[in-house]
């Protein structure tokens, strides 16, 4: 079978600035599902390797916090920004590339809690 | 912003409007906050801005067509552009230029799967393209193959593979690859192998073109910029499954290295390894926790690393054995049953002294990340960087090798590191190992401080044992943007023929030096040092 993909990944959400569109929690998901599930994701059942962000943060926070980003209620959008910009610890920064600005204020309205 | 060196204000900003020109404003970068995102996230020197390897500016193109007339625009301005695939090559420079000022030029917008051919099992795949990005298109199309994905899955086949970068399913990325498009530094595109026909049908199906093979000459390589790759693939094994062989009697690795070898060779069992579990017991720079045996780093600070008596008298007392081979299979179960159970046979009959231990049979494929949640706990804030050299596969060069680096962590009074590293063989076998036949890797991880002072000091260190070991016959597979010269230093055969001849060839692709200057330490005739 061959399967001819052509398959732009990342093209959804459009750039900030003065056409800036209105953050989309949805969007923000699939940004999520995207980049940052892979080490962010739900703890597994015992036995399975856990991701390691979930894991880390597991750790750190010793049940003081969810360790699952999603859960959390605390995070802010400046937190957000910093972190997915910058990165923390061995988690690296995304360039603009990776996640626009758009998708970025996307994934800030998905995980910031009003 | 700087500016690439030797190049006017004014000519930068045309170049960067050209560039604009052909990609859009919104993916040409020079703002400073968005040029420090292509800083390399662990580098060597946090801490020391002006050592960093910092971009001028990026440019990210989606088209072929786009990076042709982007090289075009180089060669016009003189502007050295450094590229990326996903800029996700951590620990070895992430998406910083060898040669600061360069432009990045950013392929992770070439994001498309091109083609998958589960009949033949091969994928056509642009730079951009991560890991993860394939996993999940055969996730969501039920393809029974995988990609050959290294820790975390964020980089990509052609990035990873072109720097001889190693995955779960095939080892070895690059021998995965049967063909490369590549634009030239003159804007010419190029297709390797079958891609050289005028109908490339079979581009993917056979390595080869016509006349010599030069697939390789991209890979650690500034002569093209890669935009498509040719890939076969591994199926998704249904269980994989390894043992291990223990003893507490250090004459027992060479026997047990000779049979392991042959059943590896004899296809029996898909790669093997073997460790010193007591002496990597107190080990801990991949974040592994010590198991608690102090006399370990006493016989390790020694210069001569400890007796065999020594250390088989405390494998004794603590029951963690001196010797630790393994290996595994993958496939069909009843498969790898048959190829496990004739394996345990084949040791017993050759008398190979040992227990051996059957591992448990492993359904899942994705690989695991908890080191990386471990090196996070582990008290580095700013990432990590590793000295990888390659050694031969026999008790001598292990011992060797580990003297040598021991001996040069010792005159750098660098106790700590002893430490961290421990003692290296190879750490665990993978469920069933990753190729890496004929030879052994090792990973000494070179966490990176707050202490600026220890960074400094660590970095002499990487040096000294580059040096060390190049002298002996033990270059590195890969490395740091920031060592690439010292590196290439070591392959001195014949007076460097292999860098002069790398630069020859260089001169005649890229007179103007556009493409990544200094990658892997070959620099463009006017950057060169006497």
């Amino acid at each position: 079978m061959r399967i001819a993909a052509l398959l732009f990944f990342g093209t959804f959400g459009t750039f900030a600035g003065a056409n800036a569109l209105a953050a989309d929690p949805q969007n923000g998901k699939a940004v999520f599902l995207r980049w940052c599930q892979g080490c962010h994701e739900a703890l597994p059942g015992a036995g399975l390797d856990p991701p390691a962000g979930t894991y880390t943060l597991q750790q750190r926070y010793q049940g003081r916090l969810p360790a699952e980003i999603e859960k959390r209620t605390d995070l802010t959008a400046a937190q957000i920004r910093g972190l997915v910009r910058h990165g923390i610890n061995v988690m690296t920064g995304f360039r603009k590339t990776e996640i626009t600005d758009q998708q970025l204020d996307d994934l800030i309205a998905y995980l910031v809690k009003p | 912003m700087i500016l690439p060196p030797g190049v006017h204000r004014e000519a930068f900003s045309a170049a960067l409007q050209a560039f604009a020109n052909v990609v859009g404003d919104q993916w040409v970068f020079s703002r400073d906050e968005d040029i420090a995102l292509y800083n390399d996230a662990y580098t060597p020197f946090f801490g020391e801005p002006d050592k960093q390897h910092v971009a001028s500016a990026a440019v990210a193109p989606t088209e072929v067509e786009q990076v042709q007339q982007i090289v075009r625009i180089a060669n016009k301005y003189r502007i050295p552009l450094y590229t990326i695939s996903t800029g996700r090559n951590l620990g070895y420079g992430g998406s910083s230029p060898n040669y600061s000022g360069s432009v990045v030029l950013d392929l992770k917008r070439m994001n498309r799967i091109i083609e998958v051919n589960t009949d033949e099992g091969y994928m056509i795949v642009e730079p951009g393209v991560s890991f993860i990005d394939v996993q999940r298109y055969f996730d969501e199309h039920q393809i029974d193959y995988v990609p050959s994905s290294p820790q975390p899955g964020w980089g990509s086949p052609i990035g990873n593979g072109l720097d001889h970068g190693v995955g779960n399913a095939y080892g070895d990325n690059f021998s995965a690859v049967a063909g490369l498009e590549v634009v030239l530094a003159n804007g010419e595109v190029l297709r390797t192998g079958r891609g050289a026909l005028p109908d490339s049908r079979l581009w993917a199906c056979y390595h080869y073109g016509f006349g010599p093979y030069i697939d390789g000459m991209f890979s650690q390589s500034n002569f093209g910029v890669v935009t498509k790759g040719c890939f076969w693939l591994k199926p998704r094994w249904e269980v994989s499954q390894s043992f291990t062989i223990s003893s507490y009697s250090d004459n027992d690795m060479q026997p047990m290295i000779d049979a392991l070898k042959e059943l590896r060779n004899h296809e029996v069992i898909n790669g093997f390894g073997i460790g010193s579990p007591i002496r990597q017991s107190m080990a801990t720079n991949d974040g592994r926790r010590p198991y608690g045996v102090p006399e370990v780093n006493t016989l390790l600070r020694r210069r001569d690393g400890g007796s065999s008596a020594e250390w088989e008298a405390l494998a004794q007392k603590t029951q963690i054995p001196v010797v630790e081979g393994g290996g595994g299979a993958r496939g069909p179960a009843p498969i790898v049953k048959a190829h496990l159970d004739y394996a345990v046979d084949f040791l017993q009959r050759r008398k190979v002294p040992g227990t051996v231990v059957m591992g448990k049979p492993l359904t899942t494929i994705k690989p695991p990340m908890i080191d990386f949640g471990e090196l996070a706990l582990s008290g580095t804030s700013h990432g990590h960087y590793y000295f990888s050299p390659i050694f031969r596969q026999t008790r001598d060069d292990i011992f060797a090798i580990n003297d040598t680096m021991r001996n040069v962590m010792l005159d750098a009074g660098d106790f700590e590191m002893i430490e961290e590293t421990g003692w290296w063989a190879s750490r665990g076998f993978a469920g069933g190992g990753a190729g890496r036949d004929k030879h052994m890797l090792l990973l000494m991880e070179f966490r990176v401080y707050d202490d600026l002072d220890k960074n400094r000091r660590r970095r002499q260190l990487f040096l000294d044992l580059v040096k060390a070991c190049g002298e002996k016959g033990w270059g590195e597979y890969r490395a740091p943007v920031a060592f690439h010269d010292q590196v290439m230093d070591q392959f001195s055969f014949n007076h460097h023929i292999l860098r002069r001849f790398c630069e020859t060839i260089y001169d005649a692709l890229d007179p103007n030096g556009i493409l990544s200057p200094g990658k892997n330490g070959v620099w463009p005739r006017h950057l060169r040092k006497a």
